[in-house]
């Protein structure tokens, strides 16, 4: 970024405001008819009952709660990103955080449908929550379920929080150069922000305070996720790592997540020089090491298997590595633990196809991680005579790739319509223009 | 009849902002300056205090930590759901209902006190303003009178302004 002007800035991030052209709307009518067909999915599921699943039992939890641990998981690096990495003052993040958190908005969004997906009867959804009822029920605060309902609505409510008040300086921004009805939206959603000392006063130490109010969000949303688990007693569920182990792993999956998606936005966008190498890279260290972490609680919970003596905890965890779900465990393992690996070298660590491949193949372990913690567990309980295997049906694949079209949908109306980078904080780590000394940006 | 104007000039080099705010400040002189960024060497100048937000957040946590234990334990008495034979209302369990409620209570009490102390939002058109003041100018802005303007506008340019302007 060296270099670089206030005002040209300004105006990289402005230009991708432009009005799009035909591929654009292709695509987003592309991942809003994916999105459609889900829904229609969800809707057949509705009319003829959860059993077109293929959730039965003893598999009660399949692909929809996978796919909501997943998508919960993906969310929590934009929040590492935008709040812990800001705690730290790491300047890497600057230019890839406004991305990163609107991931995090949607990607929770996405989470959020499945419960009411998985629940079957989804207009009793409010009994959930601590509404006063005519049946004078009140939900059990003690249960892990409902200590995610809270966590989840706070974790939406707080980051999508933070996501807006992160934007007001750059809509301003951009609201000076826009004409027409978008000067109007942005002038509404600028909240009438015109960068006075005195509210940048009171803005910097808000931000810093929402900041310090998300990092440790963060890590107790994907900690109570696990505890959905670990506080049954269910062999490979019941274990005191879930934590830790869910929270690494969340991260591992969402910075991949952001690599995947902007690489290619970098690319369409043209501004190569904002998010550089340099932030990929230091995002690959990042992997580096919660790769690692999973990896050891991968090995760990061999190792507590045995050492423990539980004879049911040992045989969930042999039979996962060669039984029904093998293929899945050993995907998890290679996708992980291993292959992220490679971000040991500097060269693949810098490489657009390297990092590209490795994010891509991360996500997809992600995601086999939760399936087998989930399924085969579930599979084979305590009592061999009530085991049973499960795969999903056309509904609940129909329904995941609705998912990721409507995550992909708000994704791309997201960089067109909203700044994809934050102009303010990039303008931060810009050497301040002076007229005397030669830190001199102009 | 003195009639007052509204004087507005725009720098590019923080170091020239950073004296102008200082010279003004030193003939107590009532001004409003605008940045596209935030900036510490602008905030010494002014000699603002800390933005008491954190008195808000910190309200809002701890009415949040209390609502959050009273919800789950007020629920928890009103129906007696004994699990293991451990009595109803415990506290262990809720500490997480506890913990989500302060983020979530002190994350909403910032935004108010954003709002309240940050005078969000307002629509009204500002005099003075200009959209430079967004993209990489220093702003500020001086009520004077008619009399004085010519004074200003040299002092104002003398100090390195790119532009003086008055309304």
């Amino acid at each position: 970024m060296e270099g670089l002007t206030y005002k040209q800035v300004n105006d990289t991030v402005i230009n991708t405001l432009e009005p799009p052209r035909k591929f654009y709307f292709a695509i987003v009518s592309f991942f809003a008819l994916l999105f459609a067909a889900g829904m229609s999915v969800w809707f057949y599921m509705i009319v003829s009952g959860l059993g077109v699943a293929g959730i039965r039992h003893p598999v009660m939890w399949g692909v929809f709660i996978t796919n909501f641990v997943f998508w919960v998981g993906i969310a929590h690096s934009g929040t590492l990103i935008s709040a812990i990495l800001y705690l730290f003052r790491a300047e890497w993040r600057m230019s890839i955080y406004r991305s990163a958190e609107a991931m995090t908005v949607f990607a929770v969004a996405t989470a959020g449908m499945y419960p009411l997906i998985h629940l079957g009867r989804v207009w009793v959804v409010h009994w959930t929550f601590p509404i006063p009822n005519e049946m004078l029920l009140w939900p059990n605060f003690k249960s892990p379920l409902i200590m995610d309902v809270i966590a989840i609505s706070t974790y939406l409510t707080v980051s999508a929080t933070f996501f807006l008040i992160g934007m007001i300086p750059d809509i301003a921004a951009v609201r000076e150069k826009a004409t027409g009805w978008r000067k109007k939206f942005y002038t509404i959603l600028s909240f009438g922000w015109h960068g006075t000392n005195e509210q940048w006063r009171h803005y910097g130490r808000a931000y810093l305070f929402f900041a310090a109010l998300a990092t440790p969000l963060v890590i107790s949303v994907h900690s109570v996720v696990s505890w959905d688990f670990a506080l049954s007693i269910v062999p490979g569920w019941h274990s005191t790592i879930f934590a830790p182990y869910f929270v690494a792993g969340a991260i591992h999956s969402g910075l991949a997540l952001v690599i995947t998606l902007l690489i290619p936005l970098r690319k369409i966008f043209k501004v190569e020089n904002l998010i550089t190498i340099k932030n990929f890279e230091s995002m690959a260290k990042v992997i580096l090491l919660t790769g690692l972490i999973v990896g050891y609680a991968y090995a760990f919970e061999y190792f507590i298997a045995w050492y423990s003596g539980n004879p049911y905890e040992l045989a969930i965890f042999k039979w996962r590595a060669s039984g029904d779900y093998a293929l899945a465990f050993w995907t998890m393992v290679i996708c992980n633990s291993i292959v992220p690996l490679l971000f040991f070298f500097k060269k693949i660590r810098t490489s657009i196809v390297g990092l590209l491949v490795i994010s891509i193949l991360i996500n997809v372990g992600m995601w086999f991680e939760r399936y087998v913690i989930i399924v085969t567990s579930l599979a084979h309980d305590f009592l061999p005579a009530a085991w049973g295997n499960y795969a999903p049906t056309w509904v609940e694949i129909g329904i995941s790739l609705g998912s990721w079209g409507f995550f992909l949908m708000l994704f791309f109306l997201f960089v067109k319509f909203l700044p994809s980078i934050s102009i303010a904080e990039v303008k931060e780590i810009l050497p301040t223009p002076k007229r005397e000394g030669g830190n001199n940006a102009h | 009849m003195h009639t007052k104007k509204i004087i507005s000039a725009s720098y590019i080099y923080v170091d020239d902002f950073v004296k102008v705010i200082k010279h003004f400040k030193s003939l107590n002189r009532k001004f409003v300056t605008y940045s596209p960024i935030p900036n510490h060497e602008i905030e010494e100048a002014l000699g603002a205090k800390k933005s008491k937000i954190g008195l808000f957040t910190l309200a809002g946590g701890i009415i949040g930590l209390i609502s959050g234990f009273s919800l789950a334990g007020f629920t928890a008495a009103e129906w007696n759901l004994i699990l293991g034979g451990k009595p109803p209302v415990t506290l262990i369990p809720f500490v997480v209902i506890g913990f989500e409620f302060t983020i979530l209570f002190g994350a909403l009490a910032t935004l108010l006190g954003l709002i309240i102390n940050a005078k969000l939002p307002s629509y009204k058109k500002l005099k003075g303003y200009k959209p430079e003041f967004s993209v990489d100018h220093f702003g500020i802005i001086i009520e004077a009178e008619e009399s004085e303007l010519a004074t200003l506008k040299d002092s104002l340019l003398g100090m390195g302004a790119k532009e003086v302007t008055y309304e």
